[in-house]
Parts: structure tokens; C-alpha cells; sequence
């Protein structure tokens, strides 16, 4: 056995034995040896190594349509529109990723204004927290922290007056009403800047607490329209518009149009194949019938009580063959897992003998 | 006898067109699970904070059965009003998670102008996650779901919506659906979607294929209703309209027509085979 063999050979295995014992040794135990609170970075682990199939499958693709398209074998287009397709699916998609994640930096900045005044409101309020505010306490003083949020405030209004928004949407009324809920919640926020400025911050009075809660409370309404503007907008463009074409008007459409062959076959096939020559044939038949007229309109036509007989097929004899099925199937698999596990089944294991 | 299987289907594309071009429907059939999952939905209590998980594991391949069952189990949740959170094992859904609440949302908000279904209220897309079961059971292990998520496939935090952002553990998730058309991933949810003490209530939605595979779950009470194949779509949204009598599934019930009359098309084609067959051989029998 060579280092690789016996290096693949070890993780597998002791891959294996962590999930093995994980799942039957107490949690009580777990959590005394440490790895309860280790297994979700250790599951994420195996998660991330699984979603490498991802881009291993790319490389596949690439390599083996590639050289067909280079070397012009024989059906060679059919692999070209495949790598063309990948391409650019795989561009229009990571075009809208980037476009949606810039789209929610830039909302993520208006949804903090009100986290920011609830956190202000929250820490100033709870005189047992040891960091909550207080003349002495550990954070900033609150004028400060105030003075920093109508700043920050003042701030995002200006960039989104810059963005001058109301120079995009669809003209729609839907669209105007949106843009008139903004505007309103802007002038909301705006003069409630005005009197946070203009009132002392060295304690939270009352009026004071009131003005922190309309501060987040417009806020929160600010940047909801916001939000529903920009993702109206977001969803118009280019990008969007290919990825509905890729997507919806050619992905969709090949892949029910070859799932819908299946029944074109499966009718051939009944005419073609399906004899009664024997009990068993006849017995699925007549099963098969009743299992097919229970679930149609017209069955009831035929006898009233057919969805009826269908559902008690289906619930006992059905259920007891498919237990039956499952057993010998699950007895299989564990078989298949354990010859995985010491790894008799792979090619990678078996070159060294 | 020679047969061209060319006339079988154009017999085929004629049977399941008829319906849908002359817009002839019927009543569907009832399908007695799909009125046990109807009654599990109607009946799930939630308080705020609580919401309805649902995977969407499958793509356009199967959407013809799995689309539809989508779409009535949403409008069912959203009528509700229960927060969704949707989410896939299954890459090829990716676009489906998109198209599928927002049809059933705009359906909902033309339908009564008065109010609003919208994204972040009433559903958000958690996107395609992988890592199956191992992804299944840190989930289910997290004491703080809302951060467990991260984000949105729009890339938005997940505790900026306020529905979703405290979801501090599997207990809120008070409903588990499932819609696919694979299998092994509905396995997958069975298998690992519990913890001690916690034990969803689990419906699910599959093609006529593996109906049968879904009774043994059915029966055993891990799985508390059942969507089977369109059949189980268009009973549901029969049961939806007697509800909500302005609810309209015009199209479903046009395909789950078609979908009969190609059904019945094929015993008559298995019919047909055997006759053919029987004259053959008691000819050849003759001769």
C-alpha cells in the first residue's frame, strides 16, 4: 500500500468512526469530552469539503467537453452549447449574487440607523448591566453616542439623496407611492434629527427616551421603503432580465419537456408490454388499475368508493411490501456503508494489492 | 402485427391537449391524505416568533407535479399568515425559490388589495444548502437559528426581518414541509430533523412515482400528510376554495384533467395490447 492509498484510506476511516460514535454515545458524554460544542464546526467541515463536488464537477465538464470541442469529435457542438451554457449561467449568476450582496451592503446601512438608536435606548435603560451607560460606566457617554448617531444619520440621508433615487422605478403608481412613503419617512427622520440636536443628552428623560423610539421608528419605516425601492429596481435590470430568460424561459421549459417524455414512453410501454400472461401480471394489473382510477376524476364514475380501495392498496399492502423492500434495502446499504467505511469497495484501495 | 409507436404518441399529445386547449375540467378525486395535510396545516397553532419551514427540492423536471403542490401548500401558509422560511437540498431549485412565493404572493395581493403579502413578512429564501443531513442536523442543533442562517440568498441578514429574527431554536419551526420528486432527500429530513423532546409535524408533497415509498412514513405517523403527485394538488386546492371560495385553481385542475384522461388513455391502451395480443396468438393458434 502506497502513502496516498493508505492517506485516503485514514480519513475515510476515521471519518467514519467520528460520525459512528457521535451518533451513539450519550450526549451527557459528548459534552464532557468536548465535542458537542466542536461537532457544528466539525460537521460545517465535511459540509464544506462536500460542496467541492461543486467545482470538481466544473473542471470535469471543462476537461471533458473541452477536448471534444478542441479536438472536434464527433457530436462536438452538443458539447459546445453545454460549455457555453455553463458559462453563462454561471456569469449571469454571479453577476446578480454581486449585484444582490452590494445592494443589501448598502441597505444594511440604513437598517442600523434604528439597531443604533435601540441599542442607545436599551443600554442607557438597563441600570443593571455593567455596561450600560452611566456617567462612569465603561461606554462612551451618551451625548457622545447620540451625537455619533445623528451624524451617522445625517450621513445616509445625504448618500441616498445622492443616489437621487427618485430618478429610477417603473413610473408605475405602485412604484410612486413607495417613492412618496421614502420621502415622507425622510422628512420624519430629518426633523426628528433636528430635535435630537437641539435637547441635552446627559440623562435619559422621558422625552428624551420618546425621541430615541421615533428616531428608530422612522428609521425602521425609512428603510423599508428603501429597501423595497432598491429591490424593485434591482430586479429590472439587465442581469436579472437574463437570468428570468436562462432560467425560467429555457432551463424550465428543456427540463419538464424531457421529464414529459417519460409519459410518452410509459404509454408506448402499456400497449407495447404490459401482458397478462400470468397471476402476477394480473394481480399488478388489476392493482395498477384501481391505483390509477382512484386518483382521477372519472374513477368515481366507474364505482363510487374507487379513491377509497386505492387508498387502502396503498396504505396496507403496499405499505407492508415497501417495509419489506426498505429492510432489505437498509441491510444493503449498511453493508455498502461498512465496506466503505475500511474501504474494500474503492479502486484507490484495492491498487495495492 | 406491426405498430408504429408514433400514433401512440399522437394519441398522447392529443389526449392530454384536448383538455387543456378547450379548458375542460372536473372535479378532482378526493385524495384522503391530502385532506389529512390540509387539516395539519389548518390546525398548526403558532405564536409570534413561530414559523413553517419548507424545502423545495426540486427542479424544473418535475414541476408540472411538484409546482403545483408548492404553490397550494404556500397559499395555504400565507392565508395563514405563518412566516415561511424556504429552503433546498436540491441546486437545480435555486430559480423555483424565487418564482414559486412570489406567484402565490402576487396571487394572494391581487386577490385582497387590502392587504399585503411581501417577502420578509411572509416568506424569505434561505437558498440551496448543502451538506444534506449533515447540514439537517447543525441545523436542528442550533440554539439560534436566525444566526444559524446567516443570510438570505439576497444576501440580508437574516435577523433584519423581523419575523424571522428569533428563531432560537428548532421548537419554533412549528411546521416542517417538504416538496420533492428525489429520493433520498425526504429520507434525509425524516432521518435527522428531530431531536430530543422535539419531533416536527412533517408534511409532504411527492410525484406519483414514489408515492408509495411515502405511505410506510404515513403510516407510522412520522410524516402527518400527504400531497400525492398532482391528484393530491388539486384536492387540496378544491379544499382551499371551499375555505376561501374566491381562492381559483383554474390551471391545476386543467392538468390534473389532462393527467386523467391520459391515465385513462393508457388502460385503454393496455386494453388494447392485450386484445391485440390474445387475437394474435389464437390466430396463430388456428393457423
Amino acid at each position: 500500500m502506497d502513502s496516498r492509498t493508505a492517506l485516503i484510506r485514514s480519513f475515510t476511516f476515521l471519518g467514519g468512526i467520528y460520525f459512528f460514535f457521535h451518533f451513539i454515545v450519550p450526549e451527557s458524554a459528548l459534552e464532557v469530552i468536548g465535542i458537542k460544542d466542536a461537532h457544528p464546526g466539525i460537521s460545517n467541515g465535511f459540509i464544506v469539503i462536500g460542496a467541492m463536488a461543486i467545482g470538481l464537477g466544473i473542471i470535469n465538464l471543462v476537461i471533458g467537453h473541452g477536448s471534444h470541442v478542441v479536438f472536434k469529435r464527433r457530436g462536438w457542438t452538443f458539447s459546445a452549447v453545454l460549455l457555453v451554457s455553463l458559462v453563462s449561467t454561471l456569469g449571469v449568476t454571479t453577476a446578480q449574487w454581486i449585484r444582490n450582496r452590494a445592494v443589501s451592503s448598502e441597505l444594511q446601512r440604513i437598517y442600523v440607523i434604528g439597531e443604533f438608536s435601540n441599542r442607545i435606548l436599551s443600554d442607557a435603560s438597563d441600570v443593571k448591566n455593567p455596561k450600560s451607560f452611566s456617567p462612569a460606566g465603561e461606554l462612551p457617554k451618551l451625548e457622545f453616542r447620540v451625537h455619533a448617531l445623528t451624524k451617522y444619520v445625517r450621513e445616509v440621508l445625504g448618500e441616498v439623496e445622492r443616489a437621487s433615487i427618485e430618478g429610477h422605478g417603473d413610473g408605475s403608481q405602485e412604484s410612486l407611492t413607495l417613492r412618496e412613503e421614502l420621502h415622507k419617512n425622510q422628512i420624519l427622520l430629518a426633523a426628528d434629527l433636528d430635535r435630537v440636536e437641539t435637547v441635552s443628552w446627559e440623562n435619559l428623560s422621558d422625552s428624551n427616551k420618546v425621541l430615541l423610539e421615533r428616531v428608530s421608528q422612522h428609521a425602521g419605516g425609512y428603510a423599508t421603503a428603501y429597501s423595497v425601492i432598491r429591490r424593485r429596481d434591482a430586479e429590472q435590470g439587465l442581469i436579472p432580465q437574463m437570468y428570468t430568460v436562462l432560467y425560467s424561459g429555457i432551463f424550465e421549459n428543456l427540463g419538464a419537456a424531457m421529464f414529459a417524455l417519460l409519459g410518452v414512453y410509459i404509454a408506448a410501454a402499456a400497449f407495447r408490454a404490459f401482458r397478462v400472461r400470468s397471476m402476477e401480471s394480473t394481480l399488478m394489473m388489476v392493482a395498477a388499475l384501481v391505483v390509477m382510477l382512484g386518483q382521477i376524476s372519472f374513477g368515481k364514475w366507474i364505482y363510487e368508493d374507487m379513491p377509497a380501495l386505492r387508498q387502502w392498496l396503498l396504505e396496507v399492502p403496499n405499505s407492508a411490501v415497501f417495509r419489506a423492500i426498505r429492510f432489505g434495502a437498509a441491510v444493503a446499504g449498511l453493508m455498502l456503508a461498512i465496506r466503505m467505511w475500511f474501504s474494500i469497495e474503492s479502486k484507490t484501495s484495492s491498487e495495492g494489492r | 402485427m406491426r405498430f408504429s409507436h408514433r400514433y401512440v404518441y399522437l394519441l398522447m399529445i392529443a389526449v392530454v391537449a384536448i383538455p387543456i386547449v378547450f379548458g375542460f375540467s372536473t372535479k378532482p378525486a378526493r385524495m384522503i391524505s391530502a385532506e389529512r395535510m390540509y387539516s395539519v396545516v389548518e390546525n398548526v397553532s403558532i405564536v409570534e416568533g413561530d414559523i413553517a419551514l419548507v424545502w423545495l427540492d426540486f427542479g424544473p423536471n418535475t414541476i408540472a407535479e411538484n409546482g403545483a403542490q408548492a404553490e397550494v401548500l404556500l397559499e395555504h401558509l400565507f392565508r395563514r399568515r405563518i412566516p415561511v422560511l424556504l429552503l433546498s437540498q436540491y441546486p437545480l431549485s435555486e430559480g423555483l425559490l424565487k418564482t414559486i412565493p412570489r406567484k402565490v404572493a402576487d396571487k394572494l395581493n391581487i386577490e385582497m388589495p387590502e392587504q399585503e403579502w411581501k417577502y420578509g413578512e411572509s416568506w424569505i429564501n434561505g437558498g440551496y444548502k448543502p451538506g444534506s443531513g449533515n447540514y439537517i442536523q447543525s441545523l436542528v442543533a442550533s440554539t439560534d437559528i436566525s444566526t444559524f442562517l446567516g443570510r438570505d440568498v439576497l444576501g440580508m441578514p437574516i435577523e433584519h426581518y423581523p419575523a424571522f429574527a428569533k428563531i432560537t431554536g428548532v421548537e419554533k419551526i412549528k411546521l416542517v414541509g417538504e416538496i420533492t420528486g428525489l429520493t433520498g432527500v425526504f429520507d434525509t429530513i425524516i432521518q435527522f430533523f428531530q431531536k430530543k423532546g422535539y419531533r416536527p409535524t412533517f408534511v409532504h408533497g411527492c410525484t406519483s412515482i414514489t408515492i408509495p415509498e411515502a405511505y410506510i412514513f404515513l403510516d407510522s405517523k412520522q410524516l402527518h400528510g400527504l400531497l400525492e403527485g398532482i391528484a393530491g394538488a388539486a384536492w387540496y386546492g378544491e379544499l382551499l376554495q371551499r375555505s376561501f371560495p374566491q381562492s381559483s385553481h383554474k390551471n391545476l385542475l386543467l392538468t390534473n384533467t389532462a393527467l386523467g384522461a391520459a391515465q385513462i388513455a393508457i388502460i385503454l391502451l393496455i386494453v388494447a395490447g392485450n386484445v391485440v395480443s390474445l387475437y394474435s396468438w389464437s390466430k396463430r393458434r388456428r393457423d
